[in-house]
């Protein structure tokens, strides 16, 4: 059986964030591929955000594969021209279509209903796919493959007991399905000039933030430690890799791990590094050993200046760990990047406020200050449907984009409205950045790392700006 | 595939086959708790419920080769340790590579007579979620275990024992036992305390226990401190039970639901509401229950009731520091009558101060009392109890030559562990057992009763399970 991917493009509403965003390599969908590969079937990737295809050259591309199923993952942010995708793929082709990802699983019935796409797989797709695909080619009932969301004479039927498929934690992702080498982390994530590629150590996040769209539920599974080492192994032989983003939601959940990791990870590239992670898991020595090991920078998600805010999320951190988790990393000479979000329920222009003073105070390397959208599986899009805020048929998933848009956020679930929100969200950018010690300091890092930084700082300036400059 | 630890509950000896026919085995919560805990971690864990598969020792084995575990732990009660030792030899065999760990109250009292085993590595002492989690990142990383709180190890030869455990401030915060990892539609309940016949759940909604009862070993592990689940909490678990596995019938092995009335009377009345189709039985004091609250606890699907009724002699529960009366027990049972719920009273026979004369009383008491059920079982001194420590001080007991499988207290097909009684035998102990079992289950109004009771083919057959455990239990030579 051959299976063709795709990974869509984002829409032109992100495209601001274009040069300074980076483009990583869909994890998610290489491991659908891999595994379904490793069971002795064929398949390739077409992950158009690195190679920006016509739809005329997709056409043409599948054609010449001549694939049994098509698989498309989408997000929030790039359903619409996933939906486009399988428009044209149903005139053109009749080779069943399948949508996977994050959005989809949130909105199954919507998926199937509001685009031209035969099936929708919610939640992991590894072995749902497969079954499907042999379904598909061998015949037999499609009732019993879990997550499988489909039309049935003109009704949709979802099985929403997920495919357990535990064997993924032993996996390879086959690397050389993606194009390597067109990837590059976002301007502020840059670590060197060389090659880049994104792991992924374990899936899912035994957390319960409220704005996060939970694709695993609870789930929270540690990948096999040798074959995310090989797989490390073999991006540093096969690309020369230099750098790479470990992409779990929190690699540092499990401290012995994370130093256990690193050590490998040193030793057989010797790449430098970032990852994810919690500031109530900042740690000294693990901090240092990590830093010894390569780790470049950690992002945090700190969301909020505001301990009153913190706790409505249930993100289960308080400003003082935060204030503590920077300290640390500054002593372990690790830069910060502090993810913030603005317009969480509560929020007040006071509260904003105080958010950007404090982030000013502590003084991370990097922030973000993002307004809140309400991802589908989330607990806040469920509050704003409820509330009427957001009407499924009508929201415009184009907005769905959390910094650097060029629209405005689909709602509000603060008393600020939107377009309140997006000024105060390029006020608080001025304000963080346009400060001499700021810029002072990337100077240093300029006149420190090289050329390759003076790049970097460039684009990313460039990127503010415009932004600043943009009126919606 | 690799999984990172298999947990195992091992089968019972031989010594407990009758015991097996009347009781059911109900989900091995400990080994579960452990194992949702450590897979929310994001370890990979699978459980082998051997009490229930019986698996003979080549299915075992291969059933943990097929799993490729890094570690394997057992959870090891007094009566399981020989079987539990069994198990470890045959993971040894597989590989001597596998590091296995024991848990369990045994473990926690005695690690030492595990230890010397060449086949155990590692005891966990005390409650064991927390301590699993950073043993295994040990094991699994490479990392020193000895800064590890709560286990007992080899180093050298030498056994060494860390700082204790200290107890989880929170037990909201853990996880749903990993009920998906269990034979869930194989458990049952004994054939006295079975409800319905649809698919049955063991819950515990708070740990330990205040009081001090001579004859519990509880204290050890718990530390006389009592920690509770909060309501929605409990509720949570039920409903995902009743969900997912049509169960719809639950028990609470709490040392006593009453404990905080307050907060019982809360889950009754959730029960009552979210879940008005599910019965349970729990485990009370005779001095905590009231008519006000049996008659919430009837509303809210409770069918049965088990006390510790111990003792029908004054004497005796004074002795062993019930801090319970006669008196209690009498309106207890009264109580359950008065509010259609069965009661099932446990007694224990043979403790150090008992006497021909004290047994009589109960024997009588226990006629005049007519619970629903009673079970009358032969004192056995539980490692970690007040007795068998003062056993052990005394020279009465030896640990070395102890025969594990002799700690069976009730239905066991052979001697009493030890005797610690002056004035009654093991054979007079054995005797008095059987007699209390006929004379309180052989009364013609009883027969009648439980008869009447039978209402469809389910309860017909418990009710045989039941006859057929009392007539083995007749038959069986103790003393040959």
């Amino acid at each position: 059986m051959k299976a063709f991917f795709i990974n869509p493009h984002m829409p032109a509403s992100s495209w601001f964030n274009s040069s300074a965003a980076g483009i990583s390599p869909p994890l998610g969908l290489l491991s659908i591929a891999s595994y379904f590969i490793e069971k002795g079937n064929d398949a390739i990737i077409l992950d158009n955000s690195a190679e920006m295809l016509s739809e005329k050259n997709i056409i043409e591309k599948i054609k010449r594969y001549a694939p049994d199923i098509i698989g498309i993952t989408a997000t929030t942010t790039n359903f619409n021209v996933a939906k486009g995708l399988v428009s044209i793929i149903k005139k053109e082709t009749d080779i069943p279509v399948v949508l996977g990802g994050h959005h989809v699983s949130a909105l199954p019935e919507y998926s199937i209903e509001s685009t031209e796409a035969d099936f929708v797989i919610i939640g992991e797709g590894e072995k749902s796919f497969l079954m499907l695909a042999e379904k598909i080619k061998n015949g037999g009932s499609l009732a019993d493959i879990g997550g499988l969301c489909r039309k049935e004479n003109g009704k949709t039927i979802v099985n929403r007991n997920i495919e357990n498929i535990e064997d993924i934690k032993d996996l390879k992702l086959d690397y050389s399905l993606l194009p390597i080498e067109k990837y590059r982390p976002s301007l502020s994530r840059r670590l060197t000039p060389g090659i880049f590629s994104a792991v992924i150590t374990s899936r899912g996040c035994p957390y319960k933030c409220k704005f996060c769209s939970k694709l695993y539920g609870e789930k929270y599974l540690l990948r096999n430690e040798e074959t995310v080492i090989k797989e490390i192994e073999f991006l540093k032989k096969k690309y020369n890799i230099s750098e790479l983003i470990i992409w779990d939601d929190t690699f540092t959940f499990e401290k012995e791990r994370a130093i256990y990791l690193s050590r490998y990870i040193k030793k057989v590239s010797s790449a430098f590094w970032s990852c994810y992670s919690r500031v109530d898991k900042a740690d000294d020595k693990l901090y240092f050993e990590l830093s010894n090991n390569g780790l470049k920078e950690i992002v945090f998600g700190a969301e909020s200046g505001n301990d009153n805010i913190l706790k409505n999320i249930d993100k289960k951190i308080t400003k003082d760990q935060t204030k503590t988790a920077i300290e640390l990393t500054k002593k372990a000479k690790i830069s910060s990047f502090v993810s913030v979000i603005l317009g969480l329920p509560g929020e007040t222009r006071q509260t904003i406020e105080e958010t950007i003073d404090f982030f000013i105070s502590i003084d991370p390397d990097y922030t973000a200050f993002t307004t809140l959208i309400p991802f589908p599986g989330s607990e806040y899009f469920d509050t704003a449907i409820k509330k009427g805020l957001i009407d499924l048929k009508n929201t415009d998933w184009d907005s769905y984009v959390t910094i650097f848009s060029s629209k405005l956020p689909p709602c509000s679930l603060c008393d600020l409205t939107p377009k309140e929100l997006v000024k105060l969200q390029k006020y608080a950018m001025r304000k963080f950045l346009f400060r001499p010690k700021y810029i002072k300091k990337h100077f240093n890092k300029i006149l420190k790392e090289g050329f390759f930084r003076a790049g970097t700082v460039y684009k990313g300036a460039k990127t503010v700006l415009k932004h600043q400059l943009h009126k919606i | 595939m690799t999984t990172d630890i298999v947990l195992i509950s091992p089968h019972q000896p031989k010594t407990a086959k009758i015991l097996r026919t009347a009781s059911g085995i109900t989900q091995p919560l400990s080994i579960s708790y452990i194992a949702s805990f450590l897979i929310k971690n994001g370890y990979s864990v699978k459980i082998i419920d051997n009490d229930i598969e019986n698996l003979t020792p080549i299915d075992l084995e291969t059933r943990i080769r097929q799993f490729n575990p890094i570690s394997v732990g057992i959870t090891v009660s007094t009566s399981s340790t020989n079987t539990a030792i069994e198990i470890a030899k045959i993971v040894k065999k597989i590989n001597g590579e596998i590091k296995v760990i024991a848990g369990g109250i045994q473990p926690t009292i005695l690690p030492h007579i595990l230890l010397k085993n060449n086949e155990i590595d590692i005891c966990v002492m005390g409650e064991g979620e927390i301590t699993s989690l950073e043993l295994l990142r040990a094991i699994k990383y490479n990392r020193d275990i000895s800064e590890i709180n709560g286990i007992a190890y080899k180093k050298n030869g030498e056994i060494k024992i860390t700082e204790p455990r200290k107890l989880i401030d929170n037990l909201d915060e853990l996880p749903i036992p990993a009920y998906e990892l269990l034979p869930m539609n194989r458990y049952t309940l004994p054939a006295s305390r079975r409800l319905t016949s649809y698919p049955i759940a063991s819950v515990i909604t708070s740990r330990g226990c205040p009081y001090l009862c001579k004859f519990c070993s509880h204290n050890t592990v718990f530390k006389n401190k009592v920690r509770f689940r909060s309501p929605e909490n409990v509720l949570e678990e039920m409903k995902y039970l009743r969900k997912k596995f049509d169960v719809r019938e639950f028990v609470f092995w709490d040392d006593s639901i009453l404990l905080d009335k307050n907060r019982a009377i809360k889950i009754f009345n959730m029960i009552k509401k979210e879940l008005p189709d599910i019965y349970f039985t729990c485990s009370s004091r005779v001095d905590h229950i009231n008519e006000g609250i049996a008659k919430l606890m009837y509303e809210a699907g409770c069918r049965m009731i088990l006390f510790g009724a111990e003792s029908g002699s004054q004497k005796i529960l004074d002795s062993i520091n019930k801090q319970i009366t006669v008196g209690q027990t009498i309106k207890a049972v009264e109580i359950c009558r008065n509010n259609k719920i069965m009661s099932f009273c446990s007694f224990i026979i043979g403790t150090p101060e008992e006497t021909k004369e004290t047994l009589e009383e109960t024997r009588r008491f226990v006629l005049k009392l007519d619970p629903d059920f009673a079970i009358f079982t032969i004192f056995t001194p539980l490692p970690g109890s007040y007795y068998f420590n003062r056993l052990i001080n005394n020279g009465e007991i030896d640990i070395g030559s102890a025969n594990w499988n002799d700690y069976i207290n009730l239905l066991s097909s052979s001697a009493p562990a030890a005797s610690v009684n002056s004035d009654l035998t093991k054979e007079e102990l054995v005797y008095y057992q059987k007699k209390l079992f006929r004379d309180f289950y052989l009364r013609a109004s009883y027969i009648l009763k439980r008869i009447k009771k039978i209402k469809n083919k389910q309860m017909f057959y418990q009710t045989i399970r039941g006859v057929k455990a009392i007539i083995k239990l007749e038959a069986n030579k103790f003393y040959e």
